[in-house]
């Protein structure tokens, strides 16, 4: 690995300063199971490393009935799975955090750097965008607010200037009666990234879609919302043909690649079949 | 028989303590003092001329200790074929050739001072493809080799032709495999270090040090007493190790010698799935005469090994992929055409099988699309074909023990094969494929000799220090020695230490390939500790006054049959032979080499193991049609091994054995781009399937009792790996109709295939 600066801050600001001060030179450091990954491979080879681990405060995760849940930046894979109001809340986020790498990964890592590393193929964004999270940006001056979807800039690049970091992660709570769910497509059972991934959330009232959000995971450059095919399902009345043609939607939607885990047309094809299903499941 | 102490008992590892407390040194954890780290400048282009190099510039920079280039290792090394050489001087022939070594003090100035070094290339043609590569007029990897043939071994065995015209039905069927890798938890490493008076230590990480010692004396003209080859604990092997050594291990050595300290080497994952070589692609056709009655009549195999642009294992690979064809089924007429071809691309090796995995995928493959074609049962063709005791094969290996009927039946009847057959389930199918390796083997000509070493030394304290030429690499076998060592001598298996995997206290034997340890090594240790009992109880008869055949030795203990107030320990007995005026000592040695012939070498058949290891495996899996995704949902495996002197360690064999192929199967590909590099050099996309992966997995074990090995034993290691992508392609084609003939057998292929036939009906 090539040598670098290590600085550990021991607030916010001061990272951040840190951050602004090196510009694309440095790297924050939360989990490092992405960051170091690519460190030790020499895809990446930053100048200065910030370790945000000796911050105070970004540690929780908290839920209330009000806000919904709040989560720190340097809360783990494992807090998340183990919180009982996210399995009660919101499942899809459980899901995701239990699909997650394996034990040791999830002890390690983040979900803050899970979104920030913005693989399109991540656990995290999916189950997040069906959520409508947003984030709290923290930056060497101000702080800021930012849709999650305003996050991803590309495959392995966010939208963060210099010297921002994102401090807080926010999930309104889920629209009543709404039922959601986070499908993992991957060749391996653990320690795996998806070859498809797709997130639904649903409220259906008299038999009919009243709020429908489709979430797709590696079939684009980022992480995104099918809003066509959510507006296929809005206010018809739940079937299979309708959910079907959704799908075909929501796969016309999208723009998978092909690359060493899966061809396009494989990605296509499981994407219209798991969407189907991510709707089916919600409904039953 | 007596009944058995130590010998057929499930014991715990002895090394078990040291290996989960992570205490076990690995080669890969040493470190000198002065010690420097070396590592290879390798070529990026796949073929091409070296017109410079210039190393200056590397060897100016601070902290770089000595550079070395092909000038510096005159070596040329091999297994069947010398066609290798550690640097290349006049051109490299794949990505990745080795054109010249930096020993520096630390990793970042080694990397920095390769990237120094300047090579000036002239790119020749090069060829990737074995088909192409035979073709008259393509590029020669090996100017000396035409057609880029490196071996073209046969079996010729009775009238094939005859066979195919008198049958009822002929079938042609084409397969192919991938590469894969060993995918060892150790990477493979070493450390050189030659002291003041000229002698090399070598540390190194081998599965067999004393050949290693062999080529290293003959390479550099020492006398073998001035070389000590040392593996400390060994972090797997799979027949990577089996290589007796790598550009990398030249490259340490002299690199130590210019220098004057020592160097170590250390492969990261990337370089260990290509530079420590993995198991060859194939590419097969099998062609098959049948009766109706399902009377095999003969088989023609012809494979094309892609070898790659050294030989390696490869020619030895090409030959055993054939040689164990015709001793699994009854027919007389079996002929093998074997290619091993030379490719500008990455070399493979030996790997857990050597060449007997891809040939029985895809003969077995074949087998049940037979049944299918013909309308038999998959299971009963098998039957009715199965070899048995008393049996010389086509192959003309004689079977002294053969349990496949038993592991055909029993393997069937645990994963419910009769009862499912008759109440088929939608999108779920059934396959069974069964196979046979050797247990030790003699089939590279000009060497006739397949052995292995043992001594035994007791203490005063009646204590044992066994010494073997076996090195434990993981499989089990200093466990499995140490038994039987302690049931021959009557010893408490706590008293015994065994030493193993150095060549200043170990005899010299074959190392641990080919399944042979339990049984060719097990032999020789049984062989010295009978030898040691012998003289034990000559002592104790001066002693007691009573006749040798009358005494019985249980935990340590002498006693006269029938009189138990007669009695001596060990230890006494050993300290009454020392102490006294022209005293001995108990200590004894066996040699032993397995009873087995070599080939014919007109027509290739021989008797060329001391004992044939069968077994089946039998799976079920339910298929997702409109995901692909292929789910198995359990495994039965049955192993004929003789006898299981542990069966605790044999059944964690089996399970990892399943594993290891459940990889070839479904899982495991190395993926190389159209230059020859390798895409995906890392464990995400490299995919060994996770412990979350594998299914549920039924150990059977088949005690045939062989005649000629320890206490009926057998080998397990390789067998335990064949036959899960037979017995998979045939489960995923009862589920779905779609026959995946080359591997591996993953849900995208299921999800295009259906597709594809969807889009013809
Ligand atoms: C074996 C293994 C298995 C894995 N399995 C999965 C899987 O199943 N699914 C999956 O999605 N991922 C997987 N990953 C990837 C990785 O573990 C996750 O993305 C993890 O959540 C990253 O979090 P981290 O805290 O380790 O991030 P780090 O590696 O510390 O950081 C990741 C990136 O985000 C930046 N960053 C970190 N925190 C912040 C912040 N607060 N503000 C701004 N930038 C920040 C870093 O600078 C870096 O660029 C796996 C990784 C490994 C090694």
């Amino acid at each position: 690995m090539k040598e670098f600066a290590l600085y550990e801050p021991t607030s916010l600001k001061e990272a951040c300063a840190l951050l602004a001060q090196h510009g694309d030179q440095a790297k924050a450091l939360a989990g490092g199971t992405d960051l170091l990954v690519g460190m030790k491979a020499g895809w990446l080879r930053p100048e200065v490393v910030v370790n945000l681990k000796k911050i105070d405060g970004l540690r929780d995760i908290s839920f209330s009935e009000r806000r919904g849940l709040s989560i720190g930046a340097l809360v783990t894979w494992t807090q998340i799975l183990e919180h009982p109001q996210v399995a009660e809340h919101y499942p899809a986020l459980h899901q995701a955090a239990a699909s997650m790498g394996s034990y040791q990964v999830r002890n390690l890592g983040t979900l803050a750097g899970n979104l920030c590393h913005a693989s399109p193929a991540a656990n995290g964004p999916v189950p997040l965008l069906i959520y409508e999270a947003s984030c709290l940006i923290q930056g060497p001056r101000s702080k800021r607010t930012l849709d999650l979807s305003g996050l991803f800039a590309g495959p392995q690049k966010n939208a963060l200037a210099p010297g921002e970091l994102l401090s807080e992660i926010f999930l309104p709570v889920p629209p009543a009666g709404s039922k959601s769910l986070y499908l993992k497509f991957a060749q391996r059972k653990a320690m795996e990234l998806a070859t498809v991934a797709v997130g639904s959330l649903v409220q259906v009232k008299k038999d009919k879609f009243k709020l429908v959000r489709l979430a797709l995971g590696a079939v684009g450059p980022v992480p995104f919302r099918a809003h066509k095919a959510e507006k296929v399902l809005l206010d018809q009345a739940a079937s299979e043909e309708i959910m079907r043609r959704a799908a075909q939607v929501a796969m016309e939607e999208s723009a998978p690649i092909s690359d060493l885990r899966a061809s396009a047309e494989y990605r296509r094809g499981l994407l219209e079949e798991l969407t189907y299903r991510a709707l089916r499941d919600c409904l039953a | 028989m007596a009944e058995l102490r130590y010998v057929g008992k499930g014991l715990p590892r002895v090394d078990a303590l040291e290996k989960v407390t992570g205490q076990a040194m690995y080669t890969l954890d040493l470190t000198l003092p002065n010690m420097l780290y070396g590592g290879l400048l390798r070529s990026p282009l796949p073929h091409a001329r070296i017109l410079s190099i210039d190393t200056g510039k590397a060897e100016r920079l601070l902290g770089v200790k000595a550079v070395i280039t092909g000038k510096d290792t005159p070596y040329t090394f091999g297994v069947s074929h010398m066609d290798q050489t550690p640097l290349q001087t006049e051109k490299v022939r794949y990505v990745g050739d080795a054109v010249a070594a930096v020993a520096a003090v630390d990793q970042d100035v080694l990397a920095e001072a390769l990237s120094l070094i300047q090579v000036e290339y002239q790119e020749l043609p090069a060829v990737f493809d074995p088909h192409e590569a035979m073709q008259e007029g393509a590029p020669l990897v090996h100017e000396d080799k035409p057609g880029n043939i490196a071996s073209n071994p046969r079996y010729d065995i009775g009238d094939v032709e005859k066979a195919f015209r008198e049958a009822d039905y002929v079938f042609e069927d084409h397969f192919e495999t991938q590469r894969v890798a060993h995918v060892c938890p150790e990477p493979h490493n070493n450390l050189a270090v030659w002291d003041a008076s000229g002698k090399l230590t070598f540390y190194y990480c081998s599965q067999m040090p004393s050949v290693t010692r062999v080529q290293l004396s003959k390479a550099f003209n020492l006398p073998e007493s001035r070389i000590r080859v040392v593996t400390n604990t060994v972090g797997g092997g799979f027949g990577s190790r089996a290589t007796s050594k790598f550009p990398m291990d030249f490259a340490a050595i002299v690199l130590a010698k210019k220098s004057g300290r020592p160097v170590k080497i250390a492969y990261n994952r990337a370089d260990e799935f290509i530079h420590s070589t993995f198991r060859h692609k194939f590419i097969m056709t099998v062609k098959t005469g049948i009766n109706r009655d399902g009377t095999i009549t003969g088989r023609h195999v012809t494979n094309i090994c892609d070898n790659g642009a050294y030989s390696d294992y490869g020619p030895v690979v090409t030959n055993v992929g054939g040689a164990l064809q015709g001793t699994l089924y009854k027919f007389m007429n079996y002929k093998y055409d074997g290619y091993c071809v030379y490719t500008n691309l990455p070399y493979g090796g030996a790997m857990r099988g050597i060449g007997n995995p891809q040939v029985h995928y895809a003969c077995e493959a074949q087998l049940s699309m037979i049944a299918e074609r013909i309308g038999l049962d998959p299971l009963e063709l098998r039957l009715k074909n199965a070899v048995e005791t008393g049996d010389e094969t086509a192959s003309g290996a004689i079977l002294q023990s053969c349990g496949l009927k038993e592991c055909l039946t029993q393997a069937a009847e645990k994963i419910g094969w009769k009862e499912k057959k008759a109440n088929p389930e939608p999108n779920r199918g059934l396959g069974i494929a069964c196979g046979v390796h050797f247990t030790g083997v003699r089939l590279s000509p000009g060497i006739d000799a397949d052995f292995a070493g043992a001594t035994i030394t007791v203490n005063d304290d009646g204590s044992v220090n066994l010494a073997t030429s076996c090195v434990e690499i993981g499989s089990g076998s200093s466990t499995v020695l140490s038994q039987i060592c302690a049931e021959v001598l009557g010893i408490g298996l706590d008293k015994i230490n065994i030493i193993c995997g150095d060549t200043e206290t170990c005899p010299m034997g074959w190392g641990s390939r080919a399944s042979r340890n339990t049984a060719v090594g097990g032999m020789a240790v049984q062989k010295a500790a009978e030898d040691a009992r012998t003289q034990i109880l000559a002592l104790a008869s001066q002693k007691l006054e009573i006749h040798p055949d009358d005494l019985e030795i249980k935990e340590g203990v002498i006693t006269a049959k029938g009189a138990p107030d007669r009695s001596l320990t060990v230890a006494e007995a050993v300290r009454f032979g020392r102490y006294r005026q022209g005293g001995t000592a108990v200590m004894a040695k066996a040699h032993w080499d397995a009873p087995s012939t070599l080939a014919d070498p007109k027509t290739g058949r021989g008797n060329f193991s001391m004992a044939f290891s069968f077994g089946a495996k039998a799976l079920e899996v339910e298929v997702d049609p409109a995901t692909g995704r292929i789910n198995v949902l359990g495994v039965a495996a049955s192993q004929d091994l003789g006898k299981a002197v542990n069966p605790l360690a044999v059944k964690g064999q089996v399970e990892g054995g399943v594993h290891m192929g459940l990889g070839f199967a479904m899982y495991e590909q190395i993926m190389l781009d159209e230059q020859g590099r390798m895409k995906n050099p890392y464990l995400l996309d490299y995919r060994i399937p996770t412990v979350m992966d594998m299914p549920p997995v039924i150990p059977i074990l088949v005690e045939s009792q062989d005649p000629v090995g320890p206490f009926g034993a057998k080998g397990v290691g390789e067998m335990a790996t064949i036959g899960m992508p037979e017995a998979l392609i045939a489960a995923v084609a009862e589920a779905t109709g779609l026959w995946i003939t080359d591997l591996p057998i993953t849900p995208e292929k299921v999800f295009l295939g259906l597709k594809a036939k969807k889009a013809a009906e």
